[in-house]
């Protein structure tokens, strides 16, 4: 009788692991991955510096000290997503420019406890300025237009 | 296993049929026929769950000392709710196997320590009736969709072990439980969803195909005959 039991306990330990939580090693909804690179020399990254976002739709903000890669969150309920991106926030050269990220979205189920996610497609980006001699953000390149892990750079930004 | 004991011990108490025909043996009646009962646990849920409405039938046939022929009969309509989505499945299943009594009999007695095995059919859909988008950043505020979607003509497969009592409580009222242990052999694909439940299965589990559930169940016994049996006594 204790053997049966035993193995009862063996077979539920091992056979049903745990899955009500959302474990960090499931994908969801991914976020865009963005390098900045020097405008002069493409081939090298270069640092911003008090670098904060400032998103259109909430008015909730984003800020980095500095570095030259960010990751973003876009809007999963609308297929198009505008930041304010100003640099050299509290100095006195701070400079700005909007961006709008416009793309299309397919919602795609992950698991049980983590429900679904949305992924990204056909990402375009524009920089929106009424003086283009003014952009500090002088070019995008989008590297992957769909955006379905956090793994991958899916666009590189030249200033 | 003391539980088991006590309970064949009342139940000895309403058996009647121990004749003491001659001083060198005794004669005793050995009941075959058809049982049929419910399953206790549904109905009791069906009431105090909200999210639950189901009902299980069970029958066996007595082929000869130790050999059951038995069947459940079921119908489900659960909602699955958990923090990220709103799960609904509606659906009928059948199970058909054997039961086999591994018990030893006090005379004249008809309880069972029994294990059983099924073959497990399923037809039944989903309706996903809202779910969250997860993120993990949670700038935003969250997405919640409500747009249902369903899922109609699943059908589902598994084997099941089953382990169980039962006890004759009352003459031919027998009050049993057993627990279940299955693997899924099959269930229809479907595009960018997945079975949280099965009716017949209970929940399923991300990571494996086994599944576990259980039964309390009523039967009554339909005696369509009786076979008079003589076991010899040591005087």
């Amino acid at each position: 009788m204790r053997k049966v039991v035993f193995i009862l306990l063996l077979v539920l330990t091992f056979g049903c692991q745990r899955d009500d939580l959302c474990g960090e090693n499931f994908q969801v909804t991914p976020l865009i991955n963005i390098e900045f690179y020097d405008i002069a020399s493409p081939g090298e990254l270069k640092s911003f510096n008090n670098l904060v976002l400032i998103n259109e739709t909430i008015g909730d903000t984003i800020a980095y000290e500095g570095g030259n890669s960010i990751s973003i969150p876009l809007a999963t309920d609308s297929d198009e997503t505008k930041y304010r991106f100003i640099k050299n926030v509290g100095t006195e050269n701070p400079s700005e420019d909007r961006l709008r990220f416009t793309y299309s979205r397919r919602d795609v189920y992950v698991s049980r406890a983590c429900g679904f996610k949305v992924e990204f497609l056909d990402l375009q980006v524009q920089v929106l300025d009424d003086n283009p001699a003014e952009k500090w953000i002088k070019n995008t390149d989008v590297r992957k237009s769909i955006i379905q892990s956090d793994e991958n750079i899916h666009l590189f930004m030249f200033h | 296993m003391r539980i088991f004991t006590f309970l064949c011990f009342i139940s000895s108490l309403s058996i009647h049929s121990v004749t003491f025909a001659q001083q060198d043996s005794i004669s005793y009646q050995e009941r075959y026929g058809l049982s049929v009962g419910v399953d206790l646990n549904k109905i009791t849920r069906s009431l105090y769950d909200e999210g639950f409405q189901g009902v299980q039938f069970y029958g066996d046939y007595r082929i000869n000392d130790d050999l059951f022929l038995a069947s459940e009969l079921g119908f489900d309509d659960v909602v699955f709710r958990n923090q990220v989505l709103v799960n609904k499945t509606t659906g009928t299943y059948l199970k058909a196997g054997a039961n086999w009594n591994v018990y030893d009999n006090w005379l004249g007695m008809q309880n069972q320590i029994y294990v059983g095995g099924r073959l497990g059919l399923a037809q039944f859909s989903h309706e996903l009736q809202e779910y969250r988008i997860y993120t993990r950043d949670n700038f935003f505020n969250q997405d919640i969709r409500t747009d249902k979607t369903n899922f109609d003509g699943l059908f589902a497969s598994w084997v099941e072990f089953q382990l169980g009592f039962r006890v004759e409580m009352i003459k031919n009222i027998f009050l049993g439980t057993h627990i279940q242990f299955k693997t899924r052999i099959s269930a229809t694909d479907i595009t960018n969803y997945d079975h949280l439940y099965i009716p017949g299965f209970f929940e399923t589990n991300d990571n494996s195909s086994f599944g576990v559930g259980w039964a309390y169940t009523i039967t009554y016994l339909f005696p369509f005959k009786k076979i008079e049996k003589k076991q010899a006594v040591n005087n």
